[in-house]
């Protein structure tokens, strides 16, 4: 990790901030939708992995998606979340999820797939969390199965397209010039 | 001080020969073969217009160039022996805001020294002389971010004198600053020259600096030295002159009128009892030093804030009455940072206000030559310069055809080309019978633009009149700290530790009255709980551990148990007040207990639980039970949360990452300055809002953070680069940043046994409670 540049660690804690801050007024609408619209909570899931796309697929180091999503979800506790220290622990699992997606292809692929897939891994992660702990377990299966399959196409549109979209908009706008994501990938004009 | 160069030989400090600097892939290069001496002693004050390369220059001379910044450099620089060591020489940058890395006095100063591995004894004296040479009454424990702009920059030199450095470069150090905060730089540069250090200073504004400086070095567009010239010879900027007639009559109606405006937050009135209509035709200029509530007002009167007090009217009409939609057609509003206002991912697709094809129609391409931006049509608006996007801004609200424009600092981080061409066309509008009000610190604009001037000071307005009348008014300028010639006071020499001095009741409290500066560390009065003597990183690691396995608790028995650990945490080791903690915890009850509601209705009941039916409903008393045991063990850890960050100290918790579990310092110490734009996060995205809404795409709610976060993610970029550049600049880099024994620390903290054993004990307790009868 000291081979990081310091820019690159500022730039990912900066990002992370701005996600924590989406991730806050998200928490926001989750409270006002309805607490039995399972479906519609599953939608909503994949919008809390942004970070451990984003921030790894602009700077594409070993652990930038692990630390990007804890420290998000440390500054959406700081603003005040209703999930107390579950929601570091939400960050914590959905980090390794992210991360293990750029793991497995050993860090050199960053495509459309591998984000795709890092955001799956991170709601998958967190179906985990979702069974144990917010009582998944106690309702009714097809709920159960509704709600994963949702949750995991929520984590691939949502939090792994969805980050890779922004980052690649904002290499449009020429402001990630000194970073990996402008170095490496073709960008065609 | 002229005979400085035709007197006695000085020693020479920075001999520059031939320097090229080229970026890379860039195709000119910033700076074309550039010589010149600067002797030991001397103040050089170099000029030229926006991007002739005097910031490059500069940062070629501190080493920033090409350690921090990637370029390639031809030529040489020459230091003198004792500029080669580190911290030699010091860096201000322009905007006070981006330079600090933490967020007390103290901590900021001790940040340098611990680059240079001074020992802890050493520091405290180091920091309090270097705070008295800038003339900076405040205490060692005050937090920055409350700071006026100009004791920021006060400390920025500070910190650069802790360092003991013998050359200090100012890049710009004024141009965002008041008249008032400018006076104090104006002051410490003096100060600088006085104790007989080198001094390179770059301004824009540079006529007060003649006086200190011993030469002044121009350059030219493309980053060519045009000469050498001693102060009196310099050349001196156009005045600019009033062009425009008397384009306002006193029959015509007022267009926009305020009665009774009045605008607080929380306790603190920010002003009131401002009355003000303004005529078609007519320039009214609102000054006023920072933190004087001039941006408030000017959003109040764009109908962007509510006023506590009091009405706006647009020809009659009560403001907060229109549509959104007719109120942004008749009203233009410019924010200081344009980007907020763009919409579109290419300059011509702004331009156009619609999506266009590769090919960009004429018209479009002739409006883009009209404001400068030809040829632009293909690039983003985000990566243009900052002239570029002000003008781009502005072409877009001409077409909108507005009849009153408010403008928040038209003249804010432009060269003088843009400034001149932004001004005329504002000019323009009056002459075609529009209305332009503009919120400003320049008092030269006031003067050859401005129809009446209005001075927000001291919670109200100090002064509504001709600009002239105001102008020759010394004792009211100065009251308003608007008279950037005013003496400073001197400094006494001795400090105290955590006394806000008299300067600190000048800060900025606009955004944030509660931001005062801090008292001294609670370390050295207060008594300390348990919790808070706790490692900070152990225990956030210990109740993070408590955490998960309070979510493994299946029975009410283990979750009374878990409840009853985290009340000791809470209460007899953290001694956190109950009422606050609830206080601050009860709106979440509500979220919660609609969650119960949920279990009640949805739970997968066993076969033949009894089901109250209600509404269409079915509730059970299982649903209700198992619902239950998720909230407790959901709410347990909202407590732990609340606990740990009432007790813990964050810089302590990053510093000790470093300190105590040896994590490279370039992360902590990283992530810590990352942090610091927590605070400006919220304001941005307040302004951001408001700029869509002027644009009457504030978008669909549920998709609003997702379009927000382009421009507000191109900010943060450039934060996060100049962030990086300054803490190099103050010499982390090499094994200050790269490990952690490679630095002194001011802050201690140790790690005991007794640390590690609370967490065993905490954890152990925690694992207790769920096999526990």
């Amino acid at each position: 990790m000291s081979r990081w540049k310091l820019r690159e660690v500022i730039l990912m804690v900066v990002l992370a901030i701005v996600c924590g801050g989406i991730y806050r007024v998200w928490d926001v609408l989750y409270a006002l939708i309805p607490a039995t619209a399972y479906a519609l909570q599953g939608v909503m899931t994949g919008l809390w992995m942004i970070a451990g796309v984003m921030v790894p697929y602009i700077i594409r180091r070993p652990g930038a998606a692990l630390i990007a999503e804890l420290v998000a979800a440390a500054v959406e506790l700081l603003l005040g979340e209703q999930w107390g220290l579950s929601n570091m622990i939400s960050g914590l699992i959905q980090g390794i999820g992210s991360e293990i997606a750029f793991l497995i292809f050993a860090y050199r692929v960053w495509n459309t797939g591998t984000c795709a897939l890092s955001g799956v891994l991170a709601s998958a992660a967190f179906m985990f969390q979702w069974y144990f702990q917010y009582g998944g377990d106690k309702l009714h299966l097809g709920t159960q199965i509704a709600f994963v399959l949702i949750s995991l196409v929520s984590g691939a549109l949502l939090g792994g397209l969805l980050p890779k979209a922004l980052a690649d908009a904002l290499a449009r706008t020429g402001a990630l010039r000194n970073y990996e994501i402008a170095k490496r990938s073709v960008t065609s004009a | 001080m002229i005979s400085a160069t035709a007197g006695v030989e000085r020693a020479m400090a920075v001999e520059v020969r031939g320097l090229t600097v080229t970026y890379e892939e860039a195709a000119q290069p910033a700076l074309v073969d550039v010589s010149f001496t600067l002797a030991r002693g001397q103040c050089l004050l170099v000029i030229g217009p926006s991007g002739c390369g005097k910031s490059t220059l500069a940062m070629t001379i501190a080493g920033i160039v090409p350690r921090s910044v990637e370029a390639r450099v031809e030529g040489e620089v020459r230091l003198a022996q004792e500029l080669k060591a580190p911290g030699k020489i010091g860096y201000v940058f322009q905007d006070p805001d981006l330079q600090f890395c933490m967020h007390r006095v103290d901590d900021e100063l001790a940040f340098g020294l611990e680059n240079l591995r001074v020992a802890r004894d050493e520091m405290p004296s180091r920091m309090r002389s270097a705070l008295a040479a800038v003339g900076l009454r405040v205490g060692l424990g005050a937090r920055h971010h409350a700071f006026s702009g100009g004791m920021k920059q006060k400390l920025a030199v500070a910190s650069a004198l802790a360092m003991d450095a013998d050359l200090v470069i100012l890049d710009e150090p004024t141009a965002n600053l008041d008249p008032d905060s400018r006076r104090h730089v104006y002051d410490v540069i003096r100060r600088l020259k006085e104790a007989g250090k080198t001094v390179l200073v770059i301004e824009h504004r540079y006529e007060p600096l003649l006086e200190v400086a011993d030469e002044v070095l121009e350059l030219a567009p493309g980053g060519r030295a045009v000469a050498v010239h001693r102060p009196e010879d310099a050349p001196r900027r156009a005045p600019r002159h009033r062009q425009r007639g008397v384009t306002v009559r006193a029959q015509d109606a007022p267009v926009l009128e305020a009665h009774g405006l009045a605008l607080r937050y929380g306790h603190q009135d920010v002003w009131r009892d401002v009355h003000l209509a303004v005529r078609p035709g007519e320039w009214l200029a609102i000054v006023g030093a920072n933190g004087a509530g001039k941006s408030s007002l000017l959003e109040v009167l764009a109908g962007l804030r509510r006023p506590t007090a009091g009405e706006v009217r647009f020809r009659g009409e009560p403001m907060h009455r229109m549509s959104a939609k007719e109120r942004y057609g008749r009203i233009a509003y410019a924010f200081q940072n344009p980007e907020y206002q763009f919409l579109y991912e290419r300059v011509a697709d702004e331009m156009a206000g619609r999506v266009l094809g590769d090919e960009v129609p004429d018209e479009v391409e002739r409006e883009l030559r009209a404001y400068g931006l030809a040829g632009l049509g293909h690039h983003s608006p985000f990566g243009i310069s900052q002239g570029q996007k002000r003008r781009l801004a502005m072409a877009v609200m001409m077409r909108q055809g507005a009849d009153v424009w408010l403008v928040d600092e038209p003249t804010y981080g432009q060269d003088e080309e843009s400034e001149r061409m932004i001004l005329d066309r504002l000019d323009a509008l009056c002459e075609a019978g529009k209305a332009v009000i503009a919120v400003t610190h320049d008092l030269d604009l006031v003067r050859a633009h401005a129809d009446r001037v209005m001075v927000l000071a001291d919670g109200g307005v100090l002064y509504d009149g001709p600009p002239e009348a105001l102008l020759r008014n010394r004792p009211l300028l100065r009251r308003a700290r608007l008279d950037e010639t005013a003496p400073v006071a001197p400094s006494p020499a001795q400090d105290t530790w955590g006394a806000p001095g008299r300067e600190a009741a000048a800060v900025e409290m606009e955004r944030d009255p509660a931001a005062m500066p801090a008292q001294a560390p609670s370390s050295a009065r207060r008594a300390r709980s348990p919790l808070m003597r706790w490692h900070p990183d152990v225990k956030a690691v210990a109740l993070l551990c408590v955490a998960a396995i309070a979510l493994c608790a299946r029975t009410f028995a283990a979750e009374g148990w878990i409840w009853a650990l985290v009340g000791i945490l809470a209460f007899a080791l953290g001694w956190l007040s109950p009422w606050k903690l609830a206080k601050r915890l009860s709106p979440l009850l509500v979220i919660y207990a609609v969650y119960l509601w949920a279990f009640a209705a949805n739970a997968a009941a066993p076969a033949g639980t009894h089901a109250v039916h209600w509404l269409w409903f079915d509730l059970t008393g299982y649903g209700f039970k198992q619902g239950l045991l998720v909230v407790l063990r959901t709410f347990a850890t909202v407590v732990l949360a609340y606990v740990l960050v009432a007790t813990t100290d964050g810089t302590d918790f990053m510093v000790g990452l470093s300190q105590s579990f040896h994590l490279p310092p370039k992360l902590s110490y990283g992530a810590m300055a990352g942090t610091g734009f927590l605070g400006r996060f919220q304001h941005d995205l307040d302004v951001f809002r408001m700029a869509r809404r002027v644009r009457g795409r504030e978008g669909w709610w549920v998709l609003r953070p997702v379009r927000y976060a382009l421009p507000l993610l191109a900010q943060s970029i450039r934060v996060s680069e100049r962030l990086a550049i300054a803490m190099e600049a103050r010499g982390f880099f090499g094994p200050p940043a790269e490990r952690w024994d490679g630095r002194t620390y001011w802050r201690r903290l140790r790690l005991r046994a007794g640390d590690l054993i609370a967490a065993g004990i905490a954890v152990a307790a925690a694992l207790a409670c769920l096999w526990a009868p």
